[in-house]
């Protein structure tokens, strides 16, 4: 609870950090070649992109979550989502939360607000117990001991780093800074392009989050 | 005055000084202290850093490393100490079991939550969150608030077994602190024992009654231990 305050100097080598991990991660991975215009991108202006970027890279996502097996029927709403997971005894916890993303990513505010109920669950499992597993049951009660899956982390920190944005509700933006913390120091390769692409936007969403709370917050 | 029907459980941190130090400047004293502590660990003054122990900060706020039983001895308020650490333990239900007092003013151990063992025993534990409620339950809200609102709060409860819900009796809004590096030793107990000396007033104005108000229970305002990233936000945001 008692972090050490060190300052600005502080924020500035978060910010470093992060950059240098996402360069880390895309360079060792065999889809480098795939980045290198984002890695070009993110040398410009400060590590913000434009917004005609931002839309192609959200686009990107969105094909990539398309590309993924979803659940035996792909839930286009948020209700079809909920009642699904309600009837179900077993849930992919990637598979749900590529299901969220994609709903947060193609739907109104009004219509994803009943997610709030899943990403409070898995928020509040994450920041007791870090750690998310591979299955739940339909109550969201996790099912055998595999919580060593990255892309489960990736596809969690995404959803919650692009609902902070939408909502502007800090504690998704905090378990997102946690899920990539994790990610980040992590060791294990991330060899899916789909994955990376969702870690890039993740975390240049997740440092334009920072940016824009230092501005508005007049820190200097 | 003696506040015949309320005591205090302590734990040995800056909290339970800050609440007995503004009681006692209010003229208000409890019946008694419970105080938990163990000899074998660092004395409070031994974990706080140096720039808090300045005559502005104690002038301002509070004395961050008066001694509790140092302070009780000389307003002769009656205490015990309980060589415990475990808030729930059976020695600690066995002594208040035997105390007349209704209500404790409650600062326990940092991480620590009563149990039913505890709550079931016909006794209210008074608590104040940093923090309002119901938006900001949790840990740590001190610092959401800093950056969502560039307000404090406090709101007083009594407790029950899950966090940060029982019955509402008082909340207070204060700006943040000059010093936001202050927070977590100095202004985080300082406001709760602000709201804590209105509450106990009101307690004596509204004939020895609190005043209560049901909260709804659910997970949405759960907050999480503040990431250091937003910690220091928040306090760069008091500068």
């Amino acid at each position: 609870m008692y972090t050490n305050y060190v300052g600005l100097e502080f924020i500035n080598d978060y910010i470093n950090d992060r950059y240098n991990n996402l360069l880390r991660i895309i360079t060792k991975s065999s889809h480098n070649q795939h980045f290198q215009d984002y890695i070009k991108l993110l040398n410009g202006d400060n590590n913000k992109l434009d917004n005609v970027t931002k839309d192609k890279i959200k686009d990107e996502v969105i094909e990539s979550l398309k590309r993924r097996k979803y659940f035996p029927q792909y839930e286009q709403s948020t209700s079809g989502l909920l009642s699904y997971i309600e009837n179900n005894s077993k849930v992919n916890a990637k598979q749900l939360f590529d299901n969220i993303a994609y709903l947060i990513l193609l739907k109104k505010k009004e219509e994803i607000r009943p997610l709030c109920y899943i990403l409070d669950v898995f928020t509040k499992k994450f920041e007791v117990f870090k750690r998310i597993y591979e299955e739940y049951s339909g109550s969201l009660k996790k099912i055998g001991e595999n919580y060593q899956k990255l892309d489960h982390y990736i596809i969690m920190s995404f959803t919650m780093i692009y609902f902070y944005n939408i909502g502007k509700n800090l504690k998704y933006l905090n378990v997102s800074l946690k899920l990539n913390d994790l990610i980040c120091s992590s060791k294990q390769t991330i060899g899916s392009k789909d994955d990376l692409i969702i870690l890039y936007y993740s975390i240049i969403l997740e440092l334009e989050s920072i940016n824009n709370l230092i501005m508005v917050k007049k820190i200097k | 005055m003696i506040l015949k029907n309320i005591g205090m459980l302590l734990a040995n941190n800056v909290r339970s000084t800050a609440y007995l130090q503004a009681l006692i400047k209010n003229n208000l004293f409890p019946s008694i202290i419970i105080f938990l502590s163990n000899e074998e660990k660092a004395s409070i003054r031994d974990t706080l850093p140096e720039f808090i122990k300045t005559k502005k900060i104690i002038s301002k706020y509070f004395d961050p490393i008066q001694n509790i039983t140092d302070l009780a001895d000389s307003y002769n308020i009656r205490y015990k100490i309980l060589k415990i650490d475990d808030i729930n333990s059976v020695e600690l239900v066995s002594e208040l079991e035997k105390l007349n007092e209704k209500y404790f003013i409650y600062s326990g151990p940092g991480g620590q939550i009563l149990k039913r063992n505890i709550l079931s025993i016909g006794k209210e534990f008074l608590h104040v969150h940093p923090g309002k409620l119901p938006g900001y339950r949790g840990s740590t809200t001190i610092y959401y608030s800093i950056i969502d609102k560039d307000m404090c709060y406090a709101s007083s409860f009594f407790l029950r077994e899950n966090i940060d819900t029982g019955p509402l009796i008082k909340e207070k809004e204060f700006p943040k602190p000059e010093n936001g590096e202050i927070i977590d030793f100095i202004y985080d107990p300082f406001i709760r024992s602000s709201l804590l000396i209105d509450v106990i007033n009101e307690y004596i104005e509204n004939d020895y009654k609190f005043p209560m108000k049901q909260q709804p229970i659910d997970d949405e305002g759960n907050y999480y231990i503040i990431h250091p990233v937003l910690k220091h936000i928040a306090i760069l945001a008091c500068d």
